[in-house]
């Protein structure tokens, strides 16, 4: 067996050529700036050509002939690979069990061994299905799974009955109710034969069975009971609510069958060790593998390999996490963690694994854990590649790559590779000084002081874990919030005061693609109530979702500087003269490659949920059609354009457009000038997407000042020099007058804070507590704190 | 116009070894209410019998009828829960709103989860409660009752309980009394469910015994779509009012392809099970022509059998080798 992963000439994306050497069995860190070829070099050329030959040999691939992007890779083995981007998860129904499978083993475990309620035993075998709520085996029939059912209170709504139908639902409010549900009401009665004049007691029983309840197959309001269900559904799914999201007689409870398990009753009534699978589910990884632990259980091997599940969980930093957690709801850091410990569990040696920051969202104590289970996979045989920023996993390599020496064009060389201590000597990498002590990251010196009048006050927090939290935000400043995974972080800002702000900002809430999730349509109703709200005047959500929802999106779309561009094409006197318009420089209209829908390329799948990507014969991996690539501008063709880089485009498009310059300045300055213009959504990080929306709000003129900026984990694959451009973003927002909540577990963001707000002290049931609020001065000198002791200024800075 | 193929007919053991249809075991046709062709296939015979499957709904649809006829059950538009307690609960403000003809209808707005091959989960699951109907009165309601045709169990389960209810005893008790007897059919009874509270006899998804349930000759079904063509007359006897008849073969608000638990198409309309059972009857043409096929996990539909059967020389779509 060789020592060594060695490749030759690697050049995809900015590549320049380069050759790199990754030892065998030891703990490799890719580092550099953000878009210096790092993910190239670890995803697209070493992933991507390990998949593809294991494929290969195993014969389940096919031979594509593609443009080879690397002379030759020698020493491989088989790879698996854990990326931010692919990890995104969002189908609602999935959650902590089932991807890990815990939920089926479990089934599993209550079918052969549950003890049943001897009023439903029925004495014929249970089968695994009946403890799942996904199976229409074993849904509640009532909820079909989803624990909730809508009801209306009828008594409510039809208690006054001197009201006439057009007047049913009053006429406070706002929203058009009154148009609205006049045009329902007019409709109604006219099919009816009744006048909307008619008041509610002078219907005969049969009328108002039918204004009720319907049945009579009218289109747009076939009765008022199911249709204020729909009506309210509809409503507060709206990203700003209609007027049915006030209607207060209906409600969204648990459902009344199955108490909220979603389950059926051969579920609720097995249970095991004394518990329902409901209950089990329900309780965080670390309790739930104490109570499976007890000595009183059968030993089995199923409960075994569960318990092996369960404690490689929690030794990933997931012991705050239950089963039934949905994955849409875990942040990035959290899923890949997820799939890390789905390897382990596997006990395979002289594999490849790569990483993409595995620290993500993990508190300092927890990250040194993390390192030592990266550790042992070395140590079982394995080789781990990982792109990595954070100070303390670059001390724990075996061997460092540094790419470099900036992002795009002005990267993809090979800085550096060997030790750790000789990486501190490496000339030209941008990361060594902040290493060596040559540069330091910036520590605020003041704080802005608290102003005791403009604060936002949250009282009565209850959700998940929180326990009755009270706190206060000063405004006008940035604001820290930090904390161990699972310690409320999320549950506090993004879960408890996002929905609250909507709910009292309404229109001023600028939360792009946030939809009303379950959790924040309870917030609405919950006990928890905010003060304070007069100060804001708006409120953005920065968060790390995808900047767009189809493929096509991409920076230039979502910023808007596309529209310029096509404007700048339809305008040109040879789109003139072909009659073409805006329309012909789309993906989404004419300009559109029929083939591939602008994808550019086709997905052919090989099995193993892989896939192989082609470029797309007809565009030839353009995604524009042939007439639309022929108009050039300044010689350059639509796509052309597209694949300019963000600070190439700068000087483009100085004179030709001031907004599109201005927003292009702006995602320079936020450190994506490495970016093309089209780089499409699918391959952009979610930080690199957090900072496009950074952009896109700072890159507007007049963006103003008394705006609340909340922001989740922003350095989120910034390198030091990157994050040390964004700390000076958040604070020229400050600057300005405006507020900036970050949620951050990097030490240097915090230390930059003027005011810290710490949840726990642990995870899950140990934490949702204000451990302790003030200056990062004022942390440091509190024994309650954690975070504190790492906020100290050492000789290099803080990160050290 | 043109009738019966008879061309097809003569080369049917061809197409049927072409295409394979092993499990096919018997094509019986009518024309002008006499039989013009018979062939068995697999040692069946006219004494064979084979399973009603699903065909057992649209029978179900003339139980019902009868019951209109006789006044056991008072009207097609009274709401189920007259019948059937479960449903006057207001377990959901729209169960009071469901009535005897959205069953007919398939348009209860019951949500339903349907299988493949027959393997309705959400059956399963009612099995193994202590009460069917009134489990089924907690399934969640996902449409207001007669806007929303979805093919389910639920609705036949529902309206053969409510005949039960109606006659006092089971639902196969009328259908012996007033359809069987009268035509000559040797019926073999319903399957008696939940406690023999009620007849469902369409489902297999527990896998029938072998000798369990309402299983018919080939002549007997044919005699079904017979009576049907004749407009609800058998020997000059009035078996099933016309006017029900008419109405059963009628599209209904919820669907233009379905009746009153019969399928409906340009050409006529059909009942139809599981495994390649049909009855189907072409008005126009005066033709009844039933196809009978042994039930396993695998089975497939035949009806390119009778469309060729009613399809003429000229236009004949399958050659033959």
């Amino acid at each position: 067996m060789t020592s060594a992963i060695k490749i030759v000439g690697a050049r995809i994306h900015n590549l320049k050529n380069i050759d790199v050497e990754i030892p065998k069995g030891k703990l490799t860190v890719i580092t550099g700036v953000s878009g210096s070829g790092k993910s190239s070099l670890a995803f697209d050329t070493l992933y991507e050509e390990s998949k593809r030959r294991y494929l290969m040999f195993s014969n389940t691939q096919f031979m594509v002939d593609n443009v080879p992007t690397f002379d030759a890779i020698t020493g491989l083995s088989p790879a698996v690979a854990v990326e931010q981007r692919i990890t995104r998860q969002s189908n609602p129904r999935s959650n902590v069990g089932t991807r890990t499978k815990i939920g089926s083993m479990l089934a599993a475990l209550f079918a052969a061994y549950g003890k049943r309620d001897s009023e439903y035993d029925d004495s014929e075998p249970l089968s695994m299905e009946m403890f799942q709520k996904n199976s229409p085996k074993g849904m509640c029939v009532r909820c079909l799974g989803s624990g909730m059912v809508y009801t209306v209170d009828e008594d409510e709504l039809f208690r006054d009955k001197t009201r006439t139908l057009a007047n049913f639902f009053g006429n406070e409010g706002k929203e058009g109710k009154t148009a609205h549900w006049g045009h329902r009401i007019k409709h109604f009665c006219k099919h009816a034969g009744l006048s909307p004049q008619q008041t509610l007691e002078s219907l005969t029983e049969k009328e108002l069975n039918l204004f009720k309840y319907g049945g009579a197959g009218y289109k747009i309001m076939d009765g008022v009971v199911p249709w204020v269900i729909n009506w309210y559904q509809w409503s507060i799914k709206r990203k700003n609510p209609l007027w049915g999201a006030h209607l207060t007689c209906v409600r969204h409870i648990d459902c009344p069958k199955c108490k909220g398990s979603g389950l059926g009753e051969e579920a609720a009534h097995t249970t095991f060790g004394g518990k329902t699978i409901t209950q089990l589910e329900e309780m965080y990884i670390s309790d739930l593998f104490a109570f499976l632990s007890q000595p009183c259980h059968p030993s089995t091997k199923l409960l075994e390999e569960i318990l092996t599940k369960l404690e490689c969980m929690a030794d990933v930093g997931l012991h705050h996490l239950a089963l039934e957690r949905p994955l849409p709801t875990l942040s990035g850091g959290e899923v890949q963690r997820l799939f890390l410990a789905s390897y382990i569990i596997a006990e395979m040696d002289s594999i490849i694994f790569i990483f993409d920051e595995p620290t993500i969202g993990l508190h300092e104590v927890e990250k040194q854990k993390l390192i030592e289970i990266i550790q042992n996979l070395i140590r079982r045989g394995n080789t781990v590649v990982a792109v990595e920023h954070d100070v303390n996993f670059m001390q724990a390599a075996d061997y460092i790559v540094d790419l470099g020496p900036r992002a795009g064009e002005y990267g993809g060389e090979r800085i550096f590779q060997g030790s750790y201590a000789d990486f501190m000597r490496a000339e030209r990498s941008m990361t060594a000084p902040y290493l060596n002590g040559t540069l330091q990251m910036p520590v605020k010196m003041s704080c802005k002081p608290v102003d005791k009048t403009k604060r936002l006050r949250l009282e009565g927090c209850n959700l998940h874990n929180l326990r009755n939290v009270s706190v206060d935000i000063p405004l006008g400043l940035l604001v820290g919030v930090a904390g161990v995974s699972g310690s409320g972080k999320s549950s506090l800002i993004a879960d408890t005061l996002v929905p609250k702000l909507k709910e009292v900002l309404a229109n001023n809430v600028v939360d792009e693609f946030g939809y009303n999730s379950e959790a924040e349509e309870n917030i609405i109703f919950s006990e928890a109530a905010i003060t304070g709200h007069e100060h804001i005047k708006k409120c953005l959500i920065i968060d790390q979702k995808p900047i767009g929802r189809t493929r096509t999106s991409c920076p230039a779309t979502y910023t808007g500087i596309f529209d310029k561009v096509r404007k700048l094409f339809a305008d040109s006197p040879e789109a003139a003269a072909c009659g073409y318009d805006m329309g012909m420089f789309s993906f989404n209209a004419q300009g559109q490659c029929r083939k591939c829908r602008s994808d550019g390329v086709i997905h052919y799948h090989v099995g193993f949920g892989n896939f192989i990507h082609v470029d797309c014969e007809d565009c030839g991996g353009t995604g524009f059609n042939p007439d639309a690539m022929r108009i050039k501008v300044d010689g350059k063709n639509i796509k052309d354009i597209l694949e300019t880089s963000v600070s190439s485009a700068v000087k483009y498009f100085k004179d030709k457009s001031k907004s599109a310059h201005r927003m292009l300045q702006t995602l320079d300055r936020v450190g994506l000038g490495y970016m093309t213009l089209g780089q499409k959504t699918p391959t952009i990080s979610g930080g690199e997407a957090q900072r496009i929306k950074l952009a896109k709000e700072l890159g507007k003129s007049g963006s103003g000042r008394n705006n609340l900026y909340i922001l989740d984990e922003p350095t989120t694959g910034l390198s030091f020099s990157d994050a040390e451009k964004l700390i000076a973003l958040m604070q020229e927002l400050v600057d300005n007058g405006n507020t900036v909540i970050v949620t951050e577990h990097d030490p240097v963001v915090l230390a930059n804070c003027d005011y810290i707000i710490e949840m726990g002290p642990g995870g899950g049931s140990d934490g949702g507590y204000v451990l302790a609020t003030g200056t990062p001065e004022e942390l440091r000198r509190n024994k309650e704190s954690i975070i504190g002791q790492f906020l100290q200024p050492t000789p290099t800075g803080v990160r050290m | 116009m043109g009738g019966v193929n008879f061309t097809f007919l003569s080369q049917l053991d061809d197409y049927i070894k072409m295409k394979q249809y092993r499990l096919v075991n018997a094509v019986v046709v009518y024309e002008n209410d006499e039989i013009v062709f018979k062939r068995y296939y697999n040692n069946f015979s006219d004494d064979s019998v084979n399973h009603l499957c699903s065909t057992w709904k649209s029978i179900l649809s003339l139980t019902l009828g009868i019951c209109l006829d006789k006044g056991i059950v008072k009207d097609i538009d009274e709401p189920i829960s007259r019948y059937l307690p479960q449903f006057a609960q207001g377990i959901d403000p729209r169960h009071r709103l469901i009535t005897i003809r959205h069953l007919l209808t398939m348009s209860s707005g019951i949500h339903f989860i349907g299988g493949v091959h027959y393997h309705c989960p959400m059956l399963e699951q009612m099995r193994r409660t202590k009460d069917w109907i009134a489990h089924i009165a907690d399934v969640q309601m996902t449409a207001t009752p007669g806007t929303r045709f979805v093919y389910k169990e639920w609705d036949v389960i529902l309206l053969s309980a409510l005949i039960g209810k109606a006659c006092g005893g089971l639902a196969y008790s009328v259908v012996w009394e007033h359809l069987y007897k009268p035509l000559g059919i040797a019926g073999v009874e319903w399957l008696a469910q939940n406690k023999g509270s009620l007849n469902y006899n369409a489902d297999l998804d527990n896998g029938l015994p072998e000798d369990g349930g309402d299983k018919m000759t080939a002549l007997n079904m044919a005699k079904i779509g017979r009576l049907m063509l004749n407009g609800g007359m058998w020997d000059g006897e009035r078996i099933v009012s016309e006017s029900y008849i008419k109405e059963s073969i009628m599209p209904s608000k919820a669907s233009a392809e379905y009746g009153l638990l019969w399928w409906l198409s340009d050409k006529g309309y059909h009942a139809r099970g599981f495994g390649g059972q049909e009855i189907n009857v072409y008005p126009d043409k005066n033709i009844v022509a039933v196809v009978q096929a042994t039930v396993t996990p695998s089975s497939k539909f035949y009806s390119d059998i009778c469309e060729n059967i009613i399809t003429t020389s000229e236009a004949f779509p399958h050659r033959v080798s």
